[in-house]
C-alpha cells in the first residue's frame, strides 16, 4: 500500500512529471519497422502524453517531430510524404527528418521566415524489428548490448500491442512469478510441438514436463530478487519432489522492460512504454538462441488479435474481454480464451485506469514489485537531482551490458544457481550468434 | 528564474519572474501583458513584440540581428534608440534588473 502522492509519482508521465522525466532518459520504442512496409511510411505516435508523427522520408531515414504544424498546428500525420520531407497540407510547409522548415510556399518570394522556425525533432534510432525515439534533454544513452539488440535480425520478431490501463501496472506483472500458477491456468496441458510461437507452452528445460504442468501443480514458488547491473534478477523455484526443482529466472531491465524465458530456444524482452498515465504499449522482441524465427507465422499469430493500424486488441474491456463463464469453469482458470497475452491485460487493464494503490495489500510472493518500487523511487530522485540514472549508460558501459540470463529448467543437482548459470552458457556457446555473458 | 518588470502603457507595473532561456516576448505573452503581442511566435517575420529598454545598456542585452534592425524600421510606434524586439531578448541571470516599457501600439 503507497499513499496518493507516491502512487503518482509512480505513474503521471507527462512533461515536466517526475516519473515522466526519469523516463525520457532512456531510449523508448515507439513503432514496429513493419508499420512502415506500407504504401504510406507515416503513423503518428503518442509518447509519455506527448504527441508526434514517425515518418521515412524518400531517402530512407527515418524522422520523428512534433506532430503540430509550427504555422498554425494542424496535423502533420496526415501530411504529404515527398520533396524530402513531410509537407503540412493546410499552406504547404514542409519539413525534413531533422524538424528543418524546407519550404514556405504562401509566404512573398525571397521571405526568410522558413530559415527562423524549427520542428521538434527527436533522435531515431532502430534496433532488431523496432524504431526507438529519444525525447529527453541531454545526449541519449548508448544502446545496452542485450541478447535482443545483439542476435542478428533473422532470429529476432518484433510485436507490439496496447493495454488501456497506466504503464506502471503492466510491468508490474512482469516481475510477479506466482501470478502464472493461477491467471494462466489451464485444466488440460497441449501438445508443446503443436505450440509453435506461444508463451508457456514448452516443456521446461531438461525435463518432459510442459511448464503449464509445472505451474498448474506447483503453485507457491519460492521467490528470490537480487540487484543487478541491468535491474533486478528473479529467480523463482518450484520445487516438484525430493530430487527436482524447477528453476525460473527472470529480469528486469531498467527501467522499463522485462526479460523472461519463453521456450528452451526462444526469450522475451517486453517493454511497457507509456502512451499517456492511462495507456501503454507493450512493445516485445523474441530472441531465438537456435535457428532463425518463424517471422511470418508470428507475426499472423499476432494480427488476429492485435489487428493493425493501432494494435488495439480484439478483445477489452468493452466486450468484457471475451469472459465465458463456461470455459472458466471446464478449461482455463480466467474463462478467456488460451492466449496469455489477453489474460494478463485483462489483470492489468481489470485494475482500472491507474491502479490505485492506496487499496492494495502485497503479500510475500510480491516482494519483485516492492523492490523494483524503491529502485524507482531511488532513481526518480536520482534523475531530479541531474545524477545519471541506472542504465543511462556511456558507450563502455552499454557494451559491457550483455544478456541477461533468463532460463526455465529442471534442476536435479541441488545446486540451483550453478544449474541456471551452466545451463544458460551451454545454450549460449551453441547458440550461432551468442557469447559471453555476465560473470 | 530572473525577474522581468514590464511599464504598460498606462504606466502600470508588473513583475515577471521568468526562467532561464525563455523570451521576454514569451513571458508576455504567457503571463497577458498587454501591449505586446508577438504574432509570429518569435520567428523574425513580425515586428510586434516592440519594446524600449528602460534598464541596460545596449551592450548588456543579447546581439541584434540584422534581420531585427530591418523590422525595426517599420515598428509601428516611434523607433527609438533603446527599441529592440521582445523576441530577441533571451532572459539569463545576466539580465538581472531588466526593466522594459511597452509602446503606445504594436500595428
Amino acid at each position: 500500500m503507497i499513499s496518493q502522492e507516491q502512487n503518482d509519482t509512480y505513474t503521471r508521465v507527462g512533461p515536466g512529471s517526475q516519473c515522466g522525466e526519469l523516463l525520457r532518459l532512456y531510449w523508448q520504442p515507439v513503432a514496429l519497422v513493419d508499420e512502415f512496409e506500407g504504401p504510406r511510411p507515416v503513423r503518428p505516435v503518442r509518447l509519455l502524453g506527448q504527441n508526434f508523427v514517425l515518418f521515412r522520408d524518400e531517402q530512407g531515414r527515418y524522422g520523428l517531430l512534433d506532430r503540430d504544424c509550427p504555422h498554425r498546428n494542424a496535423d502533420l500525420a496526415f501530411g504529404r510524404l515527398e520533396n524530402g520531407g513531410l509537407r503540412c497540407p493546410f499552406h504547404g510547409w514542409l519539413f525534413d527528418v531533422d524538424g528543418k522548415c524546407l519550404e514556405t510556399p504562401a509566404e512573398p518570394v525571397g521571405s526568410k521566415l522558413c530559415q527562423r522556425i524549427r520542428q521538434g525533432s527527436y533522435p531515431v534510432e532502430v534496433r532488431s524489428g523496432v524504431i526507438f525515439a529519444y525525447i529527453g534533454k541531454g545526449e541519449p544513452p548508448a544502446f545496452p548490448a542485450l541478447d535482443c539488440f545483439v542476435a542478428p535480425d533473422t532470429h529476432t520478431f518484433a510485436f507490439k500491442g496496447l493495454w488501456e490501463c497506466n504503464w506502471l501496472q503492466s510491468l508490474e506483472v512482469g516481475m510477479d512469478p506466482a501470478h502464472a500458477s493461477f491467471l494462466h491456468r489451464f485444466f488440460e496441458d497441449e501438445d508443446p510441438e503443436a505450440s509453435y510461437g506461444k508463451q508457456f507452452r514448452a516443456t521446461s528445460i531438461d525435463s518432459d514436463l510442459p511448464i503449464t504442468k509445472v505451474l498448474r501443480e506447483y503453485d507457491r514458488p519460492e521467490i528470490a530478487v537480487a540487484a543487478a547491473d541491468h535491474g533486478l534478477r528473479l529467480t523463482t523455484l518450484r520445487p516438484i519432489d525430493e530430487t527436482q526443482t524447477h528453476v525460473r529466472v527472470t529480469n528486469i531491465v531498467f527501467p522499463q522492460a522485462f526479460v523472461i524465458p519463453m521456450s528452451p530456444e526462444v526469450t522475451i524482452t517486453q517493454w511497457h512504454v507509456p502512451v499517456d498515465d492511462h495507456n501503454n504499449y507493450w512493445f516485445t522482441i523474441f530472441t531465438s538462441f537456435t535457428g532463425p524465427l518463424d517471422k511470418k507465422t508470428m507475426r499472423e499469430q499476432r494480427l488476429a488479435t492485435y489487428p493493425e493500424p493501432d494494435y488495439r486488441p480484439l478483445r477489452n474491456r468493452s466486450n468484457a474481454w471475451g469472459y465465458d463463464p463456461s470455459e472458466q469453469k471446464a478449461a482455463t482458470y480466467l474463462g478467456m480464451g488460451f492466449d496469455i497475452n489477453i489474460h494478463d491485460q485483462w489483470a492489468c487493464e481489470s485494475q482500472g485506469p491507474i491502479q490505485d494503490r492506496t487499496r492494495e495489500h502485497l503479500g510475500t510472493s510480491d516482494k519483485a514489485i516492492i523492490a523494483y518500487r524503491r529502485l524507482l523511487s531511488a532513481e526518480i530522485a536520482k534523475a531530479a537531482s541531474g545524477e545519471t540514472p541506472l542504465m543511462h549508460l556511456d558507450a563502455t558501459a552499454a557494451a559491457a551490458l550483455k544478456g541477461p540470463v533468463s532460463f526455465d529448467g529442471v534442476d536435479r543437482s541441488g545446486d540451483t544457481e550453478r544449474y541456471w548459470r551452466e545451463g544458460d552458457a551451454r545454450r549460449r556457446a551453441a547458440a550461432p550468434w551468442g557469447g559471453e555473458v555476465e560473470a | 528564474m530572473t525577474d522581468v518588470t514590464f511599464i504598460l502603457h498606462d504606466g502600470t507595473r508588473r513583475i515577471v519572474d521568468v526562467a532561464d532561456g525563455i523570451s521576454v516576448m514569451q513571458a508576455a505573452v504567457m503571463e497577458n501583458i498587454k501591449g505586446i503581442d508577438g504574432e509570429c511566435g518569435g520567428c523574425l517575420s513580425c515586428a510586434t513584440c516592440h519594446v524600449y529598454v528602460e534598464s541596460l545598456e545596449a551592450g548588456e542585452l543579447p546581439a541584434k540581428d540584422p534581420d531585427e534592425d530591418a523590422l525595426l524600421e517599420g515598428v509601428a510606434a516611434e523607433l527609438r534608440p533603446e527599441s529592440r524586439l521582445a523576441c530577441q531578448i533571451v532572459m539569463s541571470p545576466a539580465l538581472v534588473g531588466l526593466v522594459v516599457r511597452v509602446p503606445e501600439r504594436q500595428v
